[in-house]
């Protein structure tokens, strides 16, 4: 029997210190302006939600936190973002990625077993034994939640795991290096309903150890995920605000709009 | 509105008929010629009496004085295949890592386009560089040793260039071919270029790259034209190194056959080659299905 999961207690936002901080950022593909003078802090051990409809330049100020829109050509950015105090476009963005892990929309495992797997980060910043590497994948794979159905086949591949499972070992990977932040975007967009209520259990239990950074389409998960939640449209900031401040008392009436539903 | 010629029925009829009847001249065509190499090339085990034992291991291949020893052949054929995938693989491998990891624009609308403009040069145009050049340049390297230049080395190296667009080319499309989610997911843990390329790129693209290699491999196995003419091609007894001209299975073919009469022993003897050619690259092509398969179940 699933359980329906909701948070019960949104917890403080506010005296909180920040670990990631963005400050008057803006970011172009080429000519288009994607993000227009963002500034946003992100709380420590904490769930945080982007919300707002597609194009909104959610998913872009996320991918910019591990330095994931690199890759993108053309990009160009202005501004300043902090990951602890540092400036992360000053620092190895490869450093930046082993503290600040990512999930993606669609499961990602690579095709080789659960273990390697769950070993693929730590394997490559150092040698490990047979037992370390059991320890992290017992860890990681507890954490995840995702233990106890794969523990007597974690040689075989992770792709013959069901869409839910893939998505838990991916998260299980990404915890694998030990970040300090997690995000995750639209983590369970690809998912069916049960899947996704464990993903989202997830997230909330992750959040107490770790800073769990969440994009997402469904406004009821960022009620039931996260404690702050921060509303963008069209490239820009509108607002945000603890999230049962944002959802039950918005300040903009583009937000109000958004959450009543006028516009997706 | 043009005239119908047929009515719908009877037209849905003749194009049934038409392509069946291409599906079975195929196959027909395949059955026949499977079944009358192998005619042929029994016949020199069970009409001439030659014996397959001797005939696979015996290290002499003197047609003109009976003596049917093919191993020298099949040595030398193995031999200038191995030398050519050795040389081969490295270059197609790296160039199609740049092409895909690297400039993957210059790599898809230049340097592919180009490479495959390669696999069109017939094969007597490499042997006449090969010829000209790589048997100089072996003369040139091994002085005395190297002979009049022809021999394996010469021949694995024009082989090498015939097959390295292939096996590039077929390298781009399988690397090319790894879902960019396995990439994202290998940087997104902090892992730099040159490792997602080696762990999961690579890796991923293997069974594909696999078929390229071994594709590779059964055209340098089957080429006879442009080895003919860089590796000497009349020798008759074990080559002794990497320098000393040999013949191959396929040359001994082609310069054979002039010399046989239809029906003789000799003739017999060389179908026998041929059927030992087919059946090599019928194991080739039959290890390709295998990884194939393979490589599908890991997808899952």
């Amino acid at each position: 029997m699933e359980k329906e999961f909701t948070q019960t207690q949104h917890r403080s936002v506010t005296d909180v210190s920040p670990v990631i901080s963005v400050k008057h950022f803006n970011l172009w593909y080429t000519d288009f302006q994607a993000l227009k003078d963002i500034s946003l802090d992100i709380p420590e051990h904490r769930a945080t939600a982007f919300i707002g409809p597609s194009g909104c330049g959610k998913s872009t100020l996320l991918r910019t936190f591990n330095r994931m829109c690199d890759f993108v050509e053309g990009v160009r950015t202005e501004g300043v973002v902090e990951f602890k105090g540092q400036d992360i476009f000053k620092t190895d963005a490869n450093a930046l990625r082993v503290h600040v892990g990512m999930v993606f929309q669609h499961p990602n495992p690579f095709p080789m077993s659960i273990r390697e797997n769950i070993l693929y980060g730590p394997s490559r910043m150092k040698r490990l034994s047979r037992d370390e590497g059991d320890q992290i994948v017992e860890r990681c794979l507890t954490r995840a939640a995702l233990w106890d159905e794969v523990k007597d086949k974690l040689n075989q591949s992770g792709l013959g795991l069901s869409g839910g499972q893939q998505q838990r070992l991916c998260i299980a990977r990404a915890l694998a290096t030990s970040p300090d932040v997690l995000l995750m975007d639209e983590p369970t967009s690809a998912l069916d309903p049960i899947s996704t209520s464990m993903v989202e259990e997830l997230m909330v239990e992750l959040s107490h150890d770790h800073t769990v950074v969440v994009v997402t389409h469904n406004m009821q998960q960022a009620t039931r995920v996260a404690d702050k939640t921060a509303f963008f449209y069209l490239g820009q900031l509108i607002e945000e605000a603890p999230t049962a401040e944002l959802f039950s008392n918005p300040r903009e009436t583009r937000t109000q709009e958004y959450l009543s539903g006028r516009f997706s | 509105m043009a005239k119908r010629l047929m009515p719908k029925k009877q037209l849905e009829g003749v194009g049934l008929t038409l392509t069946g009847a291409c599906v079975l001249l195929v196959a027909l065509v395949v059955i026949a010629l499977i079944f009358m190499v192998a005619q042929q090339g029994l016949s020199a085990f069970f009409v001439d009496g030659i014996n397959f034992i001797s005939f696979i291991t015996g290290t002499s291949w003197v047609p003109s004085d009976g003596v049917y020893g093919a191993l020298p052949l099949i040595v030398t054929s193995f031999g200038v295949m191995l030398l050519a995938t050795l040389f081969t693989l490295p270059i197609a491998l790296g160039s199609a890592i740049f092409v895909v990891e690297v400039q993957p624009g210059f790599g898809r609308r230049i340097f592919q386009p180009l490479v495959e403009l390669l696999m069109g040069i017939p094969s007597v145009v490499y042997g006449l560089i090969g010829l000209t050049v790589v048997n100089a340049a072996m003369r040139a390297i091994f002085g005395e040793a190297a002979g009049t230049g022809a021999g394996i080395l010469s021949g694995g190296i024009v082989l090498a260039v015939m097959i390295l667009p292939t096996v590039t080319t077929l390298s781009i499309d399988g690397l090319a071919a790894v879902p960019n989610e396995y990439r994202e997911g290998s940087y997104a843990l902090g892992c730099t270029r040159w490792q997602t390329v080696w762990h999961v790129v690579l890796k991923s693209a293997m069974p594909s790259l696999m078929t390229a290699v071994i594709l590779g491999m059964t055209r340098a196995f089957g080429e006879a034209l442009a080895v003919q003419m860089v590796i000497g091609g009349v020798e008759k007894v074990m080559p002794a190194g990497l320098l000393s001209p040999a013949a191959t299975l396929t040359t001994a073919l082609t310069s054979g056959f002039s010399n046989a009469t239809t029906g003789s022993v000799q003739y017999h003897a060389l179908w026998a080659l041929g059927l030992l050619l087919m059946a090599m690259s019928l194991i080739f092509i039959l290890i390709i299905h295998l990884i194939g398969a393979k490589g599908a179940k890991n997808r899952g």
